[in-house]
């Protein structure tokens, strides 16, 4: 894992922003891991930026869960938090991997309806956070690849964004593209 | 001989929008070929065909591809072993291009570029080519770098170290997008709604399924 500093110091102030259910600073946390997984590329990166989100919107949504579901889950995820802060520190990927699986399969005694609520939460989450990392300038096919979801996903969900509206991605002249479009089929 | 080479991104964008049929149309009043890379064919096509959401949308593609309007490279000689090749190269070009925290960036993968790495072997052939392609950074790294540059350090918060691009076929490289193919196809009548309601609905729908235009961009069509 690349920027292993950085990782701890975001996991370990994850922790705190879980404890009190502050989403606002949980989603600043995953746009720091972001910024750093668009330049690094690192699948372990991207995936704690993930995680992270996706806690945000459990949390988010807390009262759309059973509280005895959504309590387990939740302790479940800080233990492993708790875990891949350990794992980092005794320089063990393998476990940190191990951990970060475990924490987007869900415990054992979860209710079908929220381990399949859980299983959406992800799904969602590494469509956004790709979405963010397509804003940060890599290519859809990058994104798609280092995120794991497919090029239809990313499509659908980034034409909903103001992506496309940043000035800086006009590189030529409406009217010159036109021009090339329409004689080409001349 | 010209050719229309499409990347993953405008398909998928036109049949989320049930716009296929516009490739159709089109193809009828080419005097040429449109066509597909293999790894088009994967992102395109194979991928989504095992996720249900996206499956009908990629039928309705492989059905281009059975009826002959998508073709693939071979059919203008240009075989897989030297696109594959040659999208190495172009892939090494561009993704040490841009340097952040002293690493390289990788900006583009293999189904973009391998539609550059065809639009080149179809140049070296007198093929006059143009590559269809609606995601925003192949087209942005062959026209205008500086402005992805500007855009990453922005986005990035970091400083963004610009080498020059040396393979030339990224320059070389005419692109347009699912949008533009819509105004052709509007204005050459292939179209049945005819009314200027059907082209705003059109660019916003490609728009908003993937296609890099922006508002300003598409109210500068409508205004043509």
């Amino acid at each position: 894992m690349q920027e292993k500093e950085h990782v701890l110091e975001v996991l370990q102030n994850t922790k705190k922003a879980a404890r009190n259910e502050d989403i606002i600073e949980l989603k600043s946390l995953s746009d720091q891991t972001i910024h750093t997984a668009s330049i690094e590329q690192d699948s372990d990166n991207v995936i704690v930026a993930v995680v992270i989100y996706a806690l945000s919107k459990l949390i988010e949504r807390k009262s759309r869960y059973m509280a005895k579901d959504y309590q387990e889950y939740i302790n479940h995820y800080t233990v492993m938090i708790d875990e891949l802060i350990d794992s980092i520190k005794k320089n063990d990927p393998k476990r940190f991997q191990q951990h970060l699986k475990e924490i987007m399969s869900g415990s054992g005694k979860l209710s079908e309806h929220l381990r399949r609520t859980i299983e959406d939460l992800f799904r969602k989450a590494r469509i956004n956070k790709a979405s963010k990392v397509y804003e940060h300038g890599l290519s859809m096919g990058t994104t798609a690849k280092l995120l794991d979801i497919s090029l239809w996903e990313l499509a659908e969900y980034s034409g909903q964004t103001g992506i496309a509206d940043v000035p800086l991605t006009q590189t030529m002249d409406v009217k010159k593209r036109l021009n090339i479009a329409m004689e080409m089929f001349s | 001989m010209k050719a229309v080479i499409f990347d993953s991104g405008a398909l998928i964008t036109l049949s989320m929008n049930s716009m296929l049929d516009i490739i159709r149309e089109l193809k009828k009043k080419f005097n040429g070929k449109f066509l597909i890379t293999k790894e088009v064919e994967y992102e395109s096509v194979i991928r989504p065909m095992q996720i249900k959401k996206y499956k009908l949308g990629a039928m309705n593609i492989k059905a281009l591809i059975d009826d002959k309007i998508l073709e693939f490279p071979n059919v203008v000689g240009a075989s897989e072993k030297e696109i594959s090749l040659r999208t190495k190269e172009l892939m090494n070009a561009a993704n040490s291009v841009f340097q952040a925290r002293d690493r390289n960036l990788h900006l583009i993968d293999v189904g973009e570029t391998s539609c550059v790495a065809l639009s080149s072997l179809l140049y070296h052939k007198n093929i006059q080519s143009v590559i269809v392609i609606d995601e925003r950074t192949t087209r942005m790294l062959s026209e205008k770098p500086e402005n992805l540059q500007q855009l990453m350090e922005s986005k990035l918060h970091t400083k963004i170290m610009r080498l020059p691009l040396k393979d030339h076929a990224f320059r070389e490289t005419e692109f347009i997008r699912s949008a533009e193919l819509v105004y052709v196809a509007y204005k050459k009548g292939l179209v049945k709604n005819k009314s200027k309601d059907m082209l705003d609905a059109m660019l916003y729908g490609v728009k908003f399924k993937g296609c890099s235009i922006s508002n300003e961009e598409i109210k500068e069509i409508e205004k043509l």
